[in-house]
């Protein structure tokens, strides 16, 4: 008996050739034509719907449900990483209250909307209040524009309302009589901050006892779990049947790369290995998939490396010289807060005129008014300059004293995870990235590599060398009976390494999985018949 | 042939046909489906427009 396809085919055929001899030529030819085409076509709609009902069902049954649940352990890693951040003992209550962070916007803010400045102003007011000090309209007196403005902002805030669209008004009547309110604001913040350091130390200090009491952790210990959570969480992201699965339907892999008699297969397995015999025995095989795994991971790391390798050689070149980071220097810090203070507090006696009414208005003079108001606004922009020195020995003295002999790229990993402001402000002069976003992206990602406990290469390689690093990890993988040259590490082919890499480990998970590449192949083959059928309706 | 001994010809092959879809392989059960549509495809391109079927699409 022959089979439906048989059938189908011979059916076909013989379809064909009686359509070809059916005459024509008449308007009733034409019409019986027609007629018998129309029968065969409903016949040949009843086929296509039984078929296609057979394959969703088939592609159906060999569906895997990723059992996956990361969402706990993504909440225990996020709540490790909370506690790290705040027992962190490198940076200060600046960094771990995330005002670096807020002031690093402000300063920033060419780039932002009305609406996100007055959300950066509302964090820091919040972050001001959450550390013990409420703050009112007289401590925003760095210029009478200043004061102007957050006087309407904290009576629109203290009401609760959330309508700041008489402020927008406000602001832009302001802003062009003075331009540099953004920065003004960020410096009269800056002043807030620096005065009731005292409350904020304090309330640090109170939030790190808590946390070691609630969690029973101490920065040590905490460092010691996140190992563990991150090596968990990063062995339950792996890409297993299900991704694959995906991958496929949705193109991103080709699934005929991954039959085993594709060329691509046999030629990705056999140039990886530097004895290729080693595929067919079962135990080395297993050896070798599991040699491709670390591989990939270290790759992973190498490529996340030389991605921000020219902030490490930047970093490398300006401060790695023992003489910008002479202890003398250190003591700046001091000197120049005090002069901030000073200058801020000649800046307050004048700016006083202006905002406390005066008992006798009408011996106010316009000139007399407009002059301090000119004074006010160069003594602010004066005092920019100063924070500029503020922020430079701020670094010297709270980033770059970390820095020894002994310093490796880990080390700096965890100094600019530390110190936000300056890893952005590095991130933009490095890279040259000028939009904001893209800054917090690349800074984003760069926290994700150097949160990573897990990295094993930047911490025993040799510092700064890309070719030493390339080179550690190819002799380990060469003794491993993995062949992996020079060029396999190369920046510009490090990616169509990784996919090779990626292949292998694929056609293990299918292996191991209740598919094979020819079931995937077929929920691929559906999927795509799904998607055309969906664009023709 | 007349058009009914065609028609009563199509229904004895069918009867020897197995219509047991599972027993085809992957790989035929989409060469199959490919061939059903692109007959149909065939059916639609080869039907002859006429002035009664003109604008019926």
């Amino acid at each position: 008996m022959a089979n439906f396809l048989q059938f189908i085919e011979e059916d076909i055929k013989s379809k064909k050739t009686l359509f070809s001899t059916m005459p024509t030529s008449t308007k009733t030819n034409k019409r019986k034509y027609n007629e018998k085409i129309s029968e065969v076509r409903s016949k040949y709609e009843e086929y296509r719907i039984s078929v296609k009902k057979y394959l969703d069902l088939k592609s159906k049954s060999f569906n895997v449900s990723d059992k996956r649940n990361i969402t706990e352990l993504t909440e225990i890693v996020a709540d490790l990483e909370n506690i790290k951040f705040i027992l962190n003992p490198t940076n200060t209550y600046f960094e771990k209250m995330g005002f670096e962070t807020l002031l690093y916007q402000l300063e920033n803010y060419r780039d932002l909307q009305f609406s996100s400045l007055k959300s950066i102003i509302n964090e820091l007011l919040d972050k001001i209040s959450m550390g013990g000090y409420k703050a009112l309209k007289e401590d925003f007196n760095y210029t009478y524009y200043i004061n102007e403005f957050m006087s309407s902002f904290l009576d629109i805030r203290n009401s609760g309302s959330d309508n700041y669209d008489h402020l927008t008004e406000i602001f832009e009547k302001i802003y062009w009589e003075n331009p540099e309110l953004i920065k003004h604001l960020e410096l009269n913040f800056r002043k807030i901050i620096r005065k009731n350091e005292k409350k904020f130390i304090d309330y640090v200090n109170k939030l790190q006892t808590n946390i070691k009491i609630n969690s029973g952790l101490d920065y040590e210990a905490c460092l010691d779990k996140l190992k563990i959570a991150h090596r968990d969480l990063n062995l339950s992201n792996q890409e297993n049947i299900s991704d694959i699965i995906e991958l496929s339907k949705s193109g991103e892999i080709d699934i005929n790369s991954y039959f085993e008699d594709s060329k691509v297969r046999m030629t990705t397995f056999s140039d990886l290995m530097i004895d290729p015999k080693d595929i067919e025995d079962e135990v080395k095989l297993e050896k070798f998939y599991s040699n491709i795994e670390r591989l990939k991971s270290n790759a992973d790391e190498y490529g996340n490396y030389v991605n921000f390798s020219p902030l490490i050689i930047d970093f490398k070149t300006k401060y790695l010289n023992k003489e910008l980071v002479a202890p003398s220097k250190i003591s700046a810090l001091k000197e120049i807060d005090n002069k901030i203070s000073a200058s801020e507090n000649k800046l307050t006696k004048l700016n006083k005129k202006l905002i406390t009414p005066s008992k006798f208005p009408f011996l106010k003079k316009e000139t007399d008014e407009k002059n301090i108001k000119f004074e006010s606004i160069k003594l602010a922009n004066e005092l920019n300059d100063m924070y500029k020195t503020y922020k430079e020995e701020y670094f010297k003295e709270k980033v770059l004293s970390k820095v020894n002999e002994s310093f490796t790229v880990t080390d700096l990993l965890h100094l600019y995870y530390s110190f936000d402001y300056y890893k952005k402000s590095a991130i933009k002069s490095v890279f040259e990235v000028e939009n904001y976003d893209e800054i917090v992206t690349f800074s984003d990602n760069f926290d994700l590599f150097a949160m990573n406990p897990n990295n094993v290469i930047v911490c025993a390689a040799a510092l700064y060398d890309e070719a030493n690093i390339a080179k550690v990890i190819i002799n380990k993988y060469r003794l491993l009976n993995i062949n992996i040259t020079d060029e396999d590490l190369n920046p510009e082919d490090l990616s169509n390494f990784l996919e090779k890499l990626k292949l292998v480990l694929r056609v293990k998970e299918i292996n191991k999985s209740s598919l094979t590449v020819e079931k995937l192949w077929f929920i691929t083959q559906v999927h795509k018949i799904d998607v055309a059928e969906n664009k023709e309706n | 042939m007349s058009n009914k001994k065609k028609g009563e010809v199509m229904k004895k092959e069918e009867n020897k046909v197995d219509f047991d879809l599972s027993v085809l392989t992957l790989s035929e059960l989409i060469n199959l489906h490919e061939k059903v549509i692109s007959f149909l495809q065939y059916l639609n391109e080869n039907e002859i427009i006429t002035e009664e079927n003109k604008g019926e699409d």
